[in-house]
Formats: structure tokens, C-alpha cells, sequence
């Protein structure tokens, strides 16, 4: 048995996986000590409901679950209507450059939406020719790229690597009937923007969240700005927008190199504040509560944690780390002791005796 | 403020900015922080152990302080070798942007999380070799002392940052 199966748990409540692939149903509010997160975040899901274009800020320390949040608004959206897009991408740390974020999101279109987009194709032109495609997407090479893709057609990888921006040769353009490669980040930007055009005609709303700002330099910060601005200025309904950073305070909006005119068209902020001692209970609670068997019958859902344990385990560690990218790792390393040591109940005591054992403390 | 911070006002002059510049820099007390540097030449110089470019160095990699730089766009065309060290800069993390007719030196330094410091330094010199080993310069130094005027200056930075533009090697 597994330390965490001991606990009721049916896999590791607390393992760091990356926050995009866990799935929606692992996925749940526990953040009930931001209020003023909640208020934003539900003006936001209804301005998409309405079919409003809207932009929206979120910033906060590492690990302080933006990404989660994302998800979270995500998730709320999804539940509530169906047919929403959801594009993500990101400016990667490694790479920051327009043609990665143009790649990712495209992939990701691709993989989670190529099915819908060919069903519509299918039920509105009762056929999913190429005549289809072009009726629907109007672009012809972005129609036909999207046919092969649909169709598998052998030179569908070639499609899909034309989409996502690589340079492919001549008799791959030919192969595919496409007449030139996107091979410029202004060819990328009028794609993407085309894309989202046609895809918000088709569904109810388009999403496109932009993660990881912060690596931008600053100068590329600008362009990313302006080339945001630009996006959201083509829409004026049916289309949100999501950027977000990694900040100690907003105003390192200005630091990282993002302009006002990209600001002034982001309605909602949200900042992402440390847990607090009084709210530790709803978020350890709420947290396992998903995680836990549904056979497995505990009392409080802070289990094995008593209070007590849980405010105890944020106290011991210092103030940086009090965000739930390093307390729930903090969780494991005590949850782990404890399952060694054969302890049913993590209180205070415990905890203050081992705080040797967790990852990020004082 | 918290009632157990330290809070310091002095006045510096000449060599004495060097010590100041080299201890806000230095910063060991708090984590994670963060730096705003306006001025607006900046060449390579030695603070008292380290140059100003490791000190930044080890402050990004060992603390994951946030450095943002502002500098005179036309000191970058007109000053010898300071595009390159502009972009040395740039490539070991620190956020640097350039704005014409900037003439102010700021330093500012804030910690978020345990007791919160806030440290201003607003001085006459440049960070460059001239301003801090030879010419005759005066600062005055700002520990946890008059908050408002900090935030004053750090909401004018602000402005100064939303007008300013990004450093880009060779597009200046």
C-alpha cells in the first residue's frame, strides 16, 4: 500500500505534476480567503456567458496557483456551457519568442478542438470537403490545412507543421497545396488572428490565455503588448483574453516591459494572495476532499490533519512560502513522516518536532 | 511599517555612495525582492568587493530578485561600450528599459514577506565609474523611514517605466 492510499487518498493529493493536465474534476475552489479573486472571477465568467469581450490580469508570486486559477476559471466556464474555446500558450522561459507562443497555441487548438471543428464543418455543409472547409474558415490555405488534418490525409503531419509555423520546402508547400510557408512572425500574428475571428463565429466564445509573461524581455514585452492589443481590438464581442505573470506587485507590469495600452484593455485583476491561517482548514479540506475515495469515510476532511496541524504546518515554514505550490509539497514531506511513524493524527506537536523534514521551511 | 525594522535616514557624499549602493545590493534580511535602478548612464564599476554587474548577478540568483534598470536613451548611443554592458546586463536577468531626457538616480528596494523593508536612495551620481570613484556626489538614504515619500517616488518610477522602452541590442 501506498503512504497516501493509508490516508484514503486514490493517488498523491500533493504531487507537483504540471497544472495544465490535471484534470477538471481534480479541479476546485478552495480559496475561500479570496474574496475578492471569487467576486472578479465570476463577473468574468458571466462577461463570457454574455458574450462580451473582456481581458483579464492575473499576477502573484511563484507558486502562488495562477495556473491553477486558470484552470479554475476554466473549468467554470466549461461546466456551466458547452462549445467554449479554451486556447492556451505561454512565453516559454527558454524561448521567448512570438513564433513558440504562436506554435503552442495552435497545438493546442489542434488537439483539443480538430474534432468539434470538423463536426461543424460535417453538420453545417453536410460534407467535409474542401469546398466545406472554405465555406466555413474562408482562409483557403488555412481551410485546406485544416481538411488534411481532419481527413488524415497522408501529408496531414505536413499540414500540421505548416500551421504551427515551420519553415517546410517547396515540394512540402506543393504536397499540401498551400502557396507560401508562414515564415514570418507577421504571417503567425495575421493567422492567429484570422483563426480566432473565424472560430468565435462558429462558437460561443473564444478564450486565449497567455501564461508566463514574465519571461519576456522587456522589449519583447512590448511587442507581445501590442500584438495583444491588436487581437483584442479585432473583437468586440465573443472573445476573452487571460494574461498572466509572475509579480510580487502589479505594477511590475511595467518592469517586465507590458504597456499601459495593453492595461487599459484588461477589465478584471486579480491578485493572488498568501494562504492565511484563519482559511489553511477550507483549503486543506477542500483540497483532499477531491482527492479522497469516495468509500473512505473520515470525519473532517482535513484528515489526518487536525487544525491545529494544518495552521501549524504553514507557521513553521517562513512567510515566502506560504502559497500552495510549496505548502501542499510541505504536506507530503509530514504526510509521508507520519505514515512511517504509524501517526493517525498530524497535530501541532508533531508537526513542530519534525519541521526538520519538509522542504520549505524557516 | 513594522515597529522592529530598522529605520535609517543619512546623508552620503563622494565614495561613501559606493557603500550604500553596494549594501542595498547586498541584501540579506528578506526574500524574494525587488530593485528599481534609474540611472541614467551606467558603465561597468566596482562597487567594494564585487563589480555592480556580479553584485546584480548574485542578488537575481540567489535571492530571485526582480532588477529593473532604467537608463538615458541617448547616453546608450553616445557612451563608449554601454549597449554592450546594457545587454550583459539584460542577459543575466535584470529588466532594463531606456527613456530621453531622464536626468533622475533612484534606487529603490522593497521585500515582501517577513518584515517588509523599504530602502531609497536618491542621489546625484550616475552608477558608472566616474559617479562613484571620482566626482563630488551627494545621496541621502531612506531605511523604513517616510513611507510616503518612498511611495511617491516609487509611483513616479512607475510613470517613468510606463513611458519608458524596452532594450533591445542594436535598436536604439
Amino acid at each position: 500500500m501506498e503512504w497516501f492510499e493509508s490516508f484514503g487518498f486514490e493517488i498523491n493529493p500533493y504531487s507537483k505534476i504540471d497544472p495544465y493536465t490535471i484534470p477538471l474534476d481534480k479541479l476546485v475552489w478552495n480559496r475561500t480567503d479570496l474574496k475578492d479573486v471569487r467576486k472578479k472571477l465570476d463577473k468574468f465568467v458571466e462577461d463570457i456567458f454574455n458574450g462580451n469581450r473582456v481581458g483579464l490580469k492575473i499576477f502573484g508570486p511563484t507558486a502562488s496557483g495562477k495556473t491553477w486559477l486558470i484552470r479554475i476559471i476554466e473549468k467554470e466556464i466549461l461546466s456551466k456551457k458547452d462549445g467554449m474555446v479554451f486556447i492556451y500558450t505561454k512565453i516559454p522561459k527558454l524561448d521567448p519568442t512570438f513564433s513558440v507562443i504562436y506554435r503552442i497555441a495552435i497545438e493546442n487548438f489542434i488537439e483539443k478542438y480538430m474534432k468539434k471543428l470538423t463536426d461543424y464543418v460535417s453538420k453545417q455543409e453536410g460534407q467535409t470537403n474542401l469546398d466545406a472547409w472554405i465555406k466555413v474558415l474562408v482562409n483557403e490555405d488555412l481551410a485546406k490545412c485544416f481538411q488534411q488534418i481532419s481527413s488524415k490525409s497522408p501529408n496531414d503531419f505536413i499540414a500540421k507543421r505548416w500551421l504551427s509555423g515551420d519553415k517546410i520546402s517547396s515540394t512540402e508547400l506543393n504536397a499540401i497545396k498551400v502557396s507560401s510557408s508562414l515564415d514570418s512572425d507577421y504571417k503567425k500574428f495575421e493567422m492567429l488572428k484570422n483563426l480566432l475571428k473565424q472560430l468565435s463565429k462558429i462558437f460561443p466564445s473564444i478564450i486565449l490565455v497567455i501564461d508566463e509573461l514574465e519571461n519576456a524581455s522587456t522589449r519583447f514585452a512590448g511587442q507581445v503588448s501590442e500584438t495583444l492589443r491588436e487581437i483584442l481590438d479585432e473583437f468586440s464581442e465573443k472573445f476573452g483574453l487571460i494574461c498572466a505573470f509572475t509579480a510580487q506587485k502589479l505594477e511590475e507590469w511595467y518592469d517586465i516591459g507590458y504597456t499601459e495600452s495593453l492595461e487599459r484593455r484588461l477589465d478584471y485583476v486579480m491578485e493572488l494572495d498568501s494562504l492565511k491561517k484563519d482559511a489553511i482548514s477550507d483549503f486543506l479540506g477542500m483540497h483532499h476532499k477531491v482527492y479522497r475515495k469516495t468509500d473512505f469515510e473520515v470525519k473532517n476532511d482535513l484528515y489526518p490533519f487536525n487544525e491545529k496541524g494544518a495552521i501549524s504546518l504553514l507557521e513553521v515554514s517562513d512567510t515566502r512560502f506560504h502559497y500552495p505550490g510549496f505548502f501542499l509539497p510541505n504536506c507530503q514531506e509530514i504526510l509521508r513522516l507520519a505514515f512511517d511513524k504509524k501517526i493517525k493524527e498530524i497535530n501541532a506537536e508533531f508537526v513542530k518536532n519534525h519541521a526538520d523534514v519538509l522542504r520549505f521551511r524557516r | 511599517m513594522n515597529n522592529y525594522n530598522i529605520m535609517v535616514v543619512s546623508v552620503f557624499f563622494d565614495r561613501e555612495l559606493i557603500r550604500v549602493i553596494d549594501s542595498l545590493l547586498a541584501y540579506q534580511r528578506d526574500s524574494p525582492i525587488r530593485v528599481r535602478i534609474v540611472s541614467p548612464n551606467v558603465t561597468p564599476t566596482k562597487l567594494k568587493k564585487y563589480s555592480f554587474m556580479e553584485k546584480v548577478n548574485r542578488l537575481i540568483k540567489a535571492k530571485n530578485a526582480v532588477i529593473t534598470l532604467l537608463v538615458n536613451t541617448d547616453f546608450i548611443k553616445s557612451t563608449y561600450g554601454m549597449e554592450n554592458y546594457l545587454q550583459n546586463l539584460a542577459d543575466i536577468g535584470v529588466k532594463v528599459h531606456h527613456k530621453r531626457e531622464l536626468h533622475a538616480k533612484i534606487v529603490l528596494l522593497e521585500t515582501k514577506g517577513g518584515r517588509g523593508d523599504k530602502g531609497l536612495l536618491i542621489m546625484s551620481a550616475n552608477i558608472t565609474e566616474t559617479g562613484l570613484h571620482k566626482q563630488q556626489e551627494v545621496g541621502i538614504y531612506f531605511l523604513n523611514e517616510y513611507d510616503s515619500i518612498y511611495n511617491e517616488v516609487n509611483e513616479y518610477v512607475n510613470k517613468l517605466l510606463k513611458y519608458s522602452a524596452g532594450f533591445e541590442y542594436g535598436m536604439v
